[in-house]
């Protein structure tokens, strides 16, 4: 069994131990892996079984810093590739599933006390939540909606966001541009040139083409989304005490189901 | 079918099921039911709505082939996960270069991160708009949940996607498979193709629940299966053919009451169809093709053994001889020793086994 000696006692003692990210180390911090220095780069295996425990708050501040640094609705798939480029954190994706829930009863504890909050995008169509993808509470209504366009204009922003992210990072820190690219590289199949070379990396090709398709698209989706949030806005305002967990959380399903029969 | 006619067959089948709730079936079973109609064993329990893989462990505990391997299981998931997250980036791409979508031909819906008792209706909402040919449809559909009437109830299967380009006027299917596109077991695919074709005839199914009549046509012919190409999780589209989904519908709106009377006539009182034991009394349609696909062909290759049935020496010799039903009754026809033909079909084919019989002793002894 691997273990990371040292951080291991302290990880026990920690009575939040169960609400847990997955962090790796830093790579000078000493730590060892079975007698060897821990790998500068750990396997994926490694990562993702656990090596360190972070708390349930580190993680949420992480998600929502990272939410604020892209500002378009994330599903939680490729907020895990985000997390392990930017802030060089391995979390696994139903951790991130898991915290929706906690950020949901520590909304009916806390009230707005700890704003802002992780939850989910809604559907533009019918003003659900949609369960993998991850919004603040601190953006417009019209930011948290997700229609048909949306997966694919919020994916071609956030790759631009992260071409724009490596190349401020390729001046200040190389090691997180190494991992912008390898994040960049796995998101933007659809987007690079058949006939390059697959292994390289093609920021200009796949820079340029998030913007054309992102052009043709974004108005489109703009003025969906922009329509849902006048609607949303209208339930919100009719809704009187349900009006927050609306705003938030979307409509219930029961209350869909009769919608749609009626 | 009037509701008290449907209340007395669902009611039929739940005695049949000894009051357990119906297994859902799902595509694979659907299909796996229509390859050998003339199997009672099989239909029985397709029809009742009895898994057959629950039956299959009891029926044969040593044999292990009828489950699929939970790493098999595993991997296809994370293809799958793989290859629609991100905006759909991968399969997006995949569709583009094939030719089945447009550049800018975008709009995803993945209709399992709804809430689960939404998705059938919002399925059935993104239709309508398809038939109404509302430009902003969308393209991409991702677990799309489409209900098939199927023994009195409604089946649920949930085609990986459901594409079609904005002129187009109704969604193709298509599935994903985690299968190598390179020396992949044939029959996997014709499985899988299997498979998108029930998926058409529940999208008709669908369709012609909002009114649409005979929609079968209206949707189109040619599904696809999204393999992966060698050396990682890339998709690559390949399109099919499926004049097969007519069939299909065919089989799945037949009448069962007709199945049922030969089934209950089987079962003593207080019998049902989750005994092995009862299971293994009604008579099987076995082919040396079950094996490749259904659960049960183990026992009713055994039993076939036992039986000295004609179909363990392969379809060829049944074709050969059709009306005569196991090895020894054969060997005695051609050997004309205590068996006599009775019946035209089988004097036809009595006549058939002698000249091979004479053909082979002249080769043996000149």
């Amino acid at each position: 069994m691997v273990r990371v000696r040292g951080q291991m006692d302290r990880i026990k003692s920690d009575s939040s131990a169960r609400e847990t990210a997955v962090a790796r180390p830093p790579a000078d911090s000493g730590v060892t892996v079975d007698g060897a220095p821990y790998r500068a780069r750990p396997s994926r295996r490694l990562s993702i079984g656990g090596s360190i425990m972070t708390r349930s708050d580190d993680l949420r501040s992480r998600v929502l810093t990272m939410l604020h640094f892209i500002e378009v609705p994330c599903p939680t798939a490729t907020l895990v590739h985000l997390l392990a480029a930017r802030d060089d954190l391995y979390v696994p994706e139903l951790r991130l599933v898991a915290l929706m829930r906690e950020e949901r009863r520590r909304y009916a504890t806390d009230g707005d006390a700890g704003a802002p909050y992780i939850v989910p995008a809604l559907y533009v169509p019918l003003l659900v939540p949609l369960g993998r993808t991850l919004t603040s509470t601190a953006w417009t209504d019209e930011r948290r909606l997700v229609g048909y366009d949306t997966p694919r204009a919020g994916h071609l922003a956030l790759l631009l966001a992260l071409l724009d992210a490596r190349r401020d990072a390729r001046r200040t820190d190389p090691a997180r541009a190494e991992r912008y690219e390898t994040a960049i590289h796995r998101l933007s199949h659809s987007l690079r040139d058949p006939m390059a070379d697959p292994t390289r990396l093609q920021p200009v090709v796949i820079g340029r083409n998030a913007q054309r398709e992102l052009r043709a698209i974004a108005t489109r989706d703009h003025a969906a989304r922009q329509q849902a949030a006048d609607r949303l806005a209208a339930i919100v305002r009719a809704a009187g005490a349900d009006a927050r967990r609306i705003r938030w959380w979307g409509l219930s399903t029961t209350r869909v189901r009769m919608m749609l029969e009626g | 079918m009037n509701d008290r006619e449907t209340a007395e067959l669902s009611a039929r089948l739940a005695r049949l099921r000894g009051g357990h709730k119906p297994s859902p079936l799902g595509a694979r079973n659907l299909e796996q039911s229509a390859r050998n109609p003339a199997c009672l064993r099989r239909r029985a329990l397709d029809i009742a709505g009895i898994a057959p893989m629950d039956i299959a462990g009891t029926l044969v505990p040593s044999d292990s082939r009828h489950r699929q391997s939970v790493l098999t299981v595993r991997a296809g998931n994370a293809y799958e996960a793989e290859i629609t997250r991100a905006g759909a980036d991968r399969i997006l791409g995949a569709l583009r270069d094939a030719g089945v979508l447009g550049p800018q031909e975008s709009r995803v819906v993945s209709v399992d991160h709804l809430p689960r008792a939404l998705r059938h209706e919002e399925t059935r909402r993104l239709l309508r708009a398809k038939l109404r040919g509302d430009p902003q449809a969308p393209n991409l559909i991702l677990q799309a949940r489409l209900a098939v009437p199927f023994a009195g109830r409604q089946e649920f299967v949930c085609p990986d996607i459901l594409v079609a380009r904005d002129e187009e006027s109704m969604y193709a299917i298509g599935d994903i498979k985690a299968y190598s596109d390179y020396k992949t077991d044939p029959a996997s695919i014709r499985g899988g193709a299997r498979q998108v074709a029930v998926g058409m005839v529940a999208l008709a199914a669908e369709l012609e629940a909002l009114g649409t009549p005979d929609a079968l046509h209206l949707v189109p012919s040619r599904g696809y299966l999204i393999l992966q190409r060698r050396g990682g999780p890339q998709p690559s589209v390949h399109g099919y053919q499926l004049d097969e989904a007519r069939f299909l519908r065919e089989y799945l709106r037949r009448d069962v009451s007709g199945a049922l009377d030969e089934i209950e006539v089987l079962l003593r009182p207080g019998e049902t169809l989750i005994d092995s034991e009862v299971v293994r009394r009604v008579p099987n349609h076995y082919r040396t093709e079950c094996r490749e696909y259904c659960p049960l062909a183990p026992d009713c290759a055994r039993q076939a053994v036992e039986d000295g049935h004609v179909t363990i020496l392969g379809t060829g010799a049944l074709a050969a001889i059709p009306s005569i039903p196991t090895i020894g009754h054969a060997a005695r026809l051609m050997a004309e020793r205590d068996a006599h033909p009775t019946m035209l079909d089988e004097e036809r084919d009595a006549a058939r086994l002698h000249r091979a019989y004479r053909a082979w002793q002249e080769a043996l002894h000149g």
